[in-house]
């Protein structure tokens, strides 16, 4: 009975472990990022490229690692200097998890990841479980000229290293996804939000876009530094789903906050959403304000930062660790490694030998580590004892190059850009001591000097405080080695003939781009004030990197015509006439977001006639403002103005057009598959013969917002809904919504003097609590057969109003359906429509009828109401107390009027009694026909 | 006792000593093979405890086919005062603690927090996760949901 309860501890034990430990996936996420690394690597280092055989040895050795339970041993709390402790273990306790632990692999306790990948006997007894994959192991596999051992056990470190960039995995933070049924609980949000990228995705931030920006690999000396720099990252700027602000970690702070979001700063400077502010109910249904992450589908925001910054770290610094290993591995040191065994442990050997816990396998790692250069960090493993930093010792080698880091690229020379030390671990650098504050921060060093080396001698720093603030003095540090420069000279694609690139910034007032020139290949491009660039009829434009742009703040015109369109398109877009001429992507296919796109800045214009674009929307921030994420949008206008002529838009990421503060009119124009297609804001839009089909947002393909658009003959076909949003949009002239487009309105305001027209058989929904208010004139006339109609857009929610205020309506053949939530106004002070200061409306054949309760159908406030042949009430007859109409104030007539499913028929609130005229009314399931009561003669 | 037999004794001791070594060692070893062998049965005990959760989880019938209809039926019953069946559209993990906090809530405060759980609130889902949230004037109120195997939603956290 007792083996059998036993059983089952350790079978619910390992059943969590499965899921808990992974954190990246090991499919798509650790692939990708080790390929990104590669290619880092490589881009850095072109003299020991890679080759693909090699990369594809190490990005199965990253895929690997997460065997059967190697897991346990990846994690690596750098702050408590701790592997896995089974915190955060769902409904198993810590300790319970420790104690099964215990009894489970007493002999292979969970090592923290840095002394995991450091330690041949400990994985030597893993020989059924993927064995020895040490740094070590890759080293003496590569001396011996095995080198797809090498390179595979070369995987196995650089997924440890990735795994050092999750905040669970350097927090401790256990998840019981594998039980999820059970608690709910869905582990990990980043890894969820991360299982998105993968070798076949383009990562936000990639190998391509670090060269360009003249990011060189992070060169430290020793593994160890590796892993305590991105551990410290993650642990200290980031949060982990159950560790947010919890009293365990002081770090990171969130130093302030909206009603959204709360901020953390990067090392960086940067300021970056942190996590999720909430209003959380606690037990006794009292209210606390939170700050919370733990919903892959509310905190995308906060999760794209954070893989922003963490995907970047682990490929910086994984290039640094290829790096590290060439450099030893030429060293040509070769290491004996221990013989793989079973799991067979001998007491004898356990009794012969001096055996403490962890700290044996530490002095082992040090030991077999010290063949190269001193570890920097050979503390052992001490569990629950805080130490912050990381280990009082620091003994700084002599670093051999390269050095640093993020030098700049551009055809050799000398580095002129800022130095950057990521790695806390070796505090930098300047001609003196310096004083270390805080924690992990960043210390930048601007250099222009060609010569950059570095020479120490060791002494141990003084550490005058103790965590979170530590003030340490480290010696002097003078750099005296020559930095490699980087190569940033792109890796062309074989072409056919020379291609003409678009580089740079124009020179010329006018630039004309023709068909026989091109194609053209786009790497980033800028039209300056007063310049314009032209492009013939079949002049074709092909990107050659991811983000590669036009930005212009002069004029762009584009001329093609529909037999011969103007085409700017991915570098992989085989549907050109140049066939893989030029742009050639490995022969892969072309996808949304392959590039960026057009960025029309204030003061621009664009005048674009027959032209194609395909494939753009890579994502981009705006204005390096980090906390606004990163945006798709293919074309971004901002104060400008722009007109679309017979324009195809096709698979053009999240937005194909943006438009903010500016005039834009887009005639003939095809917009075929992505999220949104228009998306405006204060800006004048006019279409005519606009078609939109294929896009996904659940609020239809266009959203305009701020002002009324100018519409006719727009098409909208197979999206997930064919509604043009509009909202918070001023109307003030004439407007018009046309029965054979169904809108969906938010908050719209038409203006005294303007006039919104509303054809037979339109339907219209309105947002939750959403509102037309009328301040000039609204015409809503239906017909017997082709009725106008108002509804919610969200079946079980409610719309607003129509909120007639000094406004004048004439409703006929009119349907209102499942209004009245007037938030905030209180109930019995708002209704389904509403008359105030002055309005007048006259209401014929139409139903008035509404499901929120309590509250009032009607509400009429110093206004007059007519309303003929309709019908007031609701579908059942409710507990709550509701108002047919409710009169504060005013004039009413009624002929021909039903009241059904009401508590009152008609209220009246104020003295003296108004006028109410009541003629040919019914009221059926009406408990009080009026309040007071004998107001008038039914 | 002779100088001779305390030899004896002693050699005899410590060649017990020795054999009783070697013996757990042997033992031990042998335990080891099998702790190995076990691992690979746990995990395919840990595997079907994983598929009994997956039925028990398609067996439970307290949910909504919507998150906005489990919402609905965990007010109603709440506002009803039938804390027991409010609590069984929490999943399983969560049943109690929700049991135990309708059932010790003051009055007021409950009428107050049922009131705001029935208003509109704006739908963001992933799969099996949804999330309703109810926009108020400070930050936002976020109950998370859970689809089960059998298509019924369940509610995570309110």
């Amino acid at each position: 009975m007792q083996r059998r309860g036993l059983f089952l501890s350790l079978s619910i034990f390992l059943i969590l472990i499965p899921v808990v430990l992974f954190s990246y996936d090991e499919n798509t996420t650790h692939p990708g990022l080790t390929s990104e690394i590669v290619e880092f690597y490589n881009a850095s280092f072109p003299k020991r490229a890679i080759s693909a055989e090699e990369k594809k040895w190490i990005v199965q050795g990253s895929m690997d690692e997460d065997t059967w339970p190697r897991w346990i041993n990846h994690f690596y709390d750098p702050v408590y200097n701790q592997g896995w402790t089974a915190e955060g273990f769902g409904t198993i306790s810590s300790s319970t998890g420790r104690w099964l632990n215990s009894i489970l692999l007493s002999d292979h306790p969970p090592l923290a990841s840095k002394y995991w990948a450091q330690s041949p006997s400990t994985q030597a007894e893993y020989k059924d479980f993927g064995g020895n994959q040490t740094w070590q192991r890759a080293l003496a596999s590569y001396a011996s000229g095995d080198k797809q051992a090498a390179f595979l056990a070369l995987g196995h470190i650089l997924h440890l290293l990735e795994d050092a960039t999750v905040p669970e995995h350097t927090r401790n933070d256990t998840h019981a996804h594998p039980l999820h049924l059970f608690t709910g609980d869905d582990g990990s949000p980043y890894e969820k939000y991360a299982k998105r990228y993968s070798s076949k995705t383009v990562f936000p931030i990639n190998a391509a876009s670090l060269v360009r920006a003249g990011v060189r690999p992070v060169a430290l000396s020793t593994l160890t530094a590796y892993f305590n720099a991105l551990a410290f990252y993650s642990n200290t700027y980031f949060f982990s789903k159950d560790t947010v602000q919890t009293a365990k970690y002081a770090l990171p702070v969130v130093i302030r906050s909206d009603n959204d979001y709360g901020y953390g700063k990067d090392r960086d400077g940067s300021i970056f959403p942190l996590a999720r502010k909430v209003a959380q109910r606690k037990a006794d249904f009292s209210w606390a304000t939170a700050f919370v992450l733990n919903d892959v589908v509310t905190d995308q925001v906060i999760l794209e930062a954070y893989f922003d910054r963490l995907s970047r770290a682990a490929i910086v610094h994984g290039a640094g660790v290829v790096q590290l290993f060439f450099n030893q591995a030429l060293s040509g040191q070769v290491i004996e490694q221990p013989t793989e065994v079973s799991g067979v442990h001998s007491i004898l050997a356990d009794v012969t030998k001096v055996r403490v816990g962890v700290i044996d396998v530490a002095t082992k790692v040090q030991q077999l580590v010290s063949n190269v250069v001193p570890a920097v960090d050979n503390q052992p493993q001490v569990l629950g004892e805080k130490i912050f930093p990381e280990s009082p010792v620091f003994n700084y080698p002599v670093v051999p190059s390269p050095l640093v880091v993020y030098g700049g690229g551009g055809g050799g020379g000398v580095v002129s850009q800022p130095i950057v030390f990521i790695d806390a671990s070796i505090p930098v650098v300047t001609t003196s001591t310096i004083a270390v504050t805080t924690t992990v921060e960043t210390v930048v060093v601007t250099s222009t000097e060609p010569i950059v080396t570095v020479t120490s001698t060791p002494v141990a720093p003084i550490v005058t405080s103790t965590s979170p603030v530590v003030t340490t003095t480290v010696p002097i540090v003078v750099v005296t080695t020559t930095i490699p420069m980087p190569t940033s000279t792109p890796v062309l694609p074989v072409v056919s003939h020379d291609p003409v690139y678009l580089n740079g910034r124009q020179t010329t007032t006018l630039r004309t781009l023709t068909k026989a020139e091109g194609p053209y290949m786009l790497v980033y491009y800028e039209i300056p004030v007063g310049m314009m660039l032209a492009m013939e009829p079949g002049t074709i434009v092909k990107s050659l990197y991811n983000d590669s742009k036009i930005d212009i703040f002069g004029s762009l015109t584009s001329n093609g015509v529909d037999e011969d369109m103007v085409i700017l398109t991915s570098g992989r877009d085989k549907q050109t006439s140049d066939g893989l001429a030029f742009g050639n992507w490995n022969g892969s296919s072309p996808q949304a977001k392959d590039w960026q796109g057009l960025w029309f800045h204030t003061g621009s214009s664009g005048v674009l006639y027959g032209m194609e674009m395909r494939y753009a929307g890579k994502s981009f921030r705006v204005n390096n403002f980090l906390y606004t994420g990163f945006v798709s949008q293919a074309i971004r206008v901002e104060s400008s103005d722009v007109r679309f002529d017979g324009v195809h838009f096709l698979y053009d990421g999240d937005v194909a057009v943006r438009l903010e503060n500016s005039s834009a009119t887009i005639v003939n124009t095809f917009f075929d598959h992505g999220v949104r297609a228009v998306e405006s804001l204060l800006t004048s839009v006019v279409m005519d013969t606009v078609t939109f089909v294929n896009f996904s947002e659940v609020h239809g393909p266009v959203y305009l917002r701020d002002m009324w658009p100018t519409m006719s003959n727009v098409i909208l076909e197979n999206n997930t809904a064919d509604v043009v949003y509009v909202e918070s949009a001023l109307v003030t002239s004439t407007a018009r919504l046309a029965s054979a487009m169904i809108y969906y309105l938010n908050n719209i305001t038409v203006a005294a003097g303007a006039t919104m027209n509303i054809d037979s058989g339109s339907l219209v929904y309105i947002a939750d609590t959403g509102f037309i208010q009328v301040n000039g004139t609204l015409v809503a006339e239906g017909t017997d057969s082709a009725r106008i109609h108002f509804r919610s857009y969200v079946d079980k929610t409610f719309w607003g109003a129509l909120r007639f205020d000094g406004g004048h309506g004439r409703l006929s053949q009119v349907v209102l359906e499942d209004g009245n939530y007037n938030f905030p106004t209180p109930a019995e002070r708002g209704g389904m429509i509403m008359l105030l200061n002055g309005s007048d409306v006259l209401i014929d054949d139409s139903v008035v009828s509404e499901r929120r309760n309590p509250g009032n159908t009607i509400y009429v406030n110093h206004s007059t109401l007519v309303m003929n042949n309709s019908s007031i009430g609701q579908n059942d007859h409710a507990q709550f107390a509701n108002v047919g109409i409710l009169i504060d104030e005013g004039t009413v007539s009624l002929a021909g009027v039903m009241f059904e499913n009401l508590q009152i028929a008609i209220k009246v609130v104020s003295l003296p009694l108004p006028s109410v005229l009541v003629s040919d009314s019914t009221f059926e399931a009406v408990d009080y026909v009026s309040d007071p009561p004998g107001i008038f003669v039914p | 006792m002779e100088n001779r037999t305390k030899m004896f004794v002693a050699v005899g001791a410590i060649f017990l000593f020795m054999g009783t070594l070697v013996f757990l060692d042997l033992w031990r070893g042998s335990l080891k093979t099998d702790f190995t062998t076990m691992l690979r049965t746990t995990k395919q005990s840990a595997d079907s405890i994983e598929r009994a959760d997956y039925e028990v989880a398609l067996g439970d019938t307290y949910g909504g086919a919507t998150p906005e209809e489990v919402i609905g039926l965990y007010h109603a019953a709440a506002v009803a005062g039938n804390y027991v069946l409010a609590s069984k559209y929490f999943i399983a993990d969560k049943q109690p603690i929700e049991l135990q906090a309708l059932q010790q809530a003051e009055t007021a405060k409950l009428r107050t927090y049922l009131d705001l759980v029935a208003q509109p609130a704006e739908k963001m889902c992933d799969g099996e996760q949804c999330t309703l949230v109810i926009k108020l004037d400070g930050p936002d109120y976020f109950m998370r949901f859970k689809q089960y195997p059998n298509k019924l939603w369940k509610i995570v956290e309110l």
